[in-house]
């Protein structure tokens, strides 16, 4: 498992294979939705560019898209998020874990740290 | 967000873990520990709320009574003293300018509670239609107003005021000493759920905040905020200006007619239209619906049957109570029948759904 990395848009990114990555809602922003209660999960098999949104996420009162962080190819999508959406809640980081991307990007985005810097200039 | 207004209880809402959004112009708190908790807090136990933004107005004068008859649907010539009624004021061509509290004080003196967005034209819509020996006051500023609702709120109350408080009835009002400070306690709420709503001054507003949670405790009361009132409200199916009613839908689209009467001996704004909606009866209707495919209806998303669209959402959200996808619909009357079938575009889908009975929840008695 390598180090993750994070978009502005809140969505971390990790890689898993030479040209797969795994990705999902930062912690962060599912403390800001609060409780989800429903996720329109991306196409299997569908190509999609990055900052398009390919997914949504629902709590009582809002309805939020996913954007995606890489252009490629959704070749996995986390099905259990159907039936438990607050797997997003209690463990965002891992079994909350969205979709996995093929890409051939190279994941040029923002270290853990970098993130952290941006998240505390968005939360002022 | 340093220009909205804020209520007096902002200072706490730190303390107790809000989080605040913009709402009408005013920083409120979306929810304190978690809309779903909020939300089955008020069900099961107790939630207090902070809902000081609410605008209030005073009407006094020998004319007061005539003045309140001639701006609402609703017939205040039936109130008595230390009751409430739910009112709509219209406009002549029978569209909601907002809903209301009429709180008869006295013969010369009536209190009107207003949504907080529609405080400024509520109040120009009533210069305008003011009349001589009546006076208005808004008193807003001088109010502060919490809310506390669920089955456990008259037990909860009882520990912090001297009045018997089964002795005050549903849409009844009193004042009375609680907590050791003066206010205007009234039977009432937005939830479904038996509950009050207290009227105080600004200043007393935090330590009685503060005394009723703790007075609370053993209950299980919960601070609460706008998500979970919403949520609330929405499966009591009681209707939100903006949403369920507005300037372009009447109330007896909205399905609060028992609000408008036709008949009282004095004319008031939008009768005649309102005359002639009813005799002509209505073309559109507010009815429920519930999801039969997977997906959330939404504020303003289309609702389609054979692919002609024939109204659209006014609220939707996954129930917390019921954990179904349901929602307010305002669609051409003829599709307004319990069990019709049709169809919500959500993101571009158009989703399947069913007509079902409303209020989505009601209380046991």
């Amino acid at each position: 498992m390598t180090e993750k990395r994070f978009s502005r848009e809140h969505i971390w990114i990790e890689k898993i294979g030479s040209r797969t990555y795994r990705i999902g809602l930062t912690p962060f922003a599912i403390e800001r939705l609060g409780e989800v209660i429903a996720v329109e999960l991306p196409v299997k098999g569908e190509r999609v560019q990055a900052g398009q949104a390919i997914g949504t996420v629902e709590t009582a009162k809002t309805v939020t898209d996913l954007y995606a962080p890489l252009n490629g190819l959704v070749s996995e999508i986390n099905l259990r998020l159907m039936e438990e959406p607050d797997l997003l809640n209690r463990n965002p980081l891992d079994q909350g874990w969205v979709a996995v991307l093929e890409s051939s990007d190279s994941a040029a985005l923002w270290s853990n740290e970098e993130y952290d810097t941006f998240v505390k200039g968005e939360s002022k | 967000m340093s220009d909205l207004k804020r209520t007096p209880l902002f200072p706490v809402y730190q303390a107790y873990g809000a989080k605040t959004i913009d709402f009408g112009g005013w920083e409120l708190p979306v929810q304190f520990s978690s809309i779903k908790e909020e939300h089955e807090a008020v069900r099961n136990r107790t939630g207090l709320f902070d809902v000081s933004h609410m605008g209030e107005i005073e009407v006094q004068g020998p004319e007061a009574l005539a003045f309140v008859q001639k701006i609402t649907t609703n017939d205040a010539s039936k109130l008595q003293t230390g009751a409430i009624q739910y009112s709509i004021m219209c406009y002549e061509n029978g569209g909601t300018v907002d809903d209301l509290l009429v709180y008869k004080k006295a013969d010369d003196c009536f209190l009107l509670v207003v949504n907080a967005a529609n405080l400024d034209t509520d109040f120009a819509w009533m210069k305008r239609h003011l009349q001589e020996n009546a006076e208005l006051v808004n008193v807003s500023e001088q109010t502060a107003l919490l809310a506390i609702q669920g089955p456990r709120s008259e037990e909860i109350l009882g520990k912090l005021t001297d009045m018997d408080l089964s002795q005050l009835k549903f849409f009844q009002f009193s004042e009375v000493r609680l907590a050791g400070f003066q206010v205007l306690l009234s039977r009432s709420g937005y939830t479904g759920e038996d509950g009050f709503e207290i009227y105080c001054n600004p200043e007393d507003a935090v330590q009685l905040w503060n005394k009723i949670l703790e007075a609370g405790k053993a209950e299980g009361i919960l601070p609460c905020g706008l998500g979970a009132r919403d949520t609330l409200r929405f499966e009591a199916r009681l209707p939100l200006y903006g949403q369920e009613l507005s300037e372009q839908i009447s109330p007896l689209e909205a399905g609060v007619g028992f609000a408008v009467k036709l008949d009282k001996e004095v004319d008031f704004i939008g009768k005649s239209a309102l005359l002639k909606q009813k005799s002509e009866g209505v073309s559109r209707k507010l009815v429920g619906i519930e999801m039969i495919e997977r997906g959330i209806p939404r504020t303003h998303y289309p609702v389609y049957v054979n692919d002609k669209k024939i109204g659209e959402v006014t609220t939707g959200t996954q129930s917390p109570t019921l954990k179904k996808n349901i929602g307010l619909v305002l669609v051409e009357v003829e599709f307004a029948g319990i069990g019709t079938e049709l169809e919500v575009e959500i993101r571009g889908k158009r989703l399947k759904a069913v007509v079902v009975k409303t209020p989505f929840y009601k209380r046991g008695k």
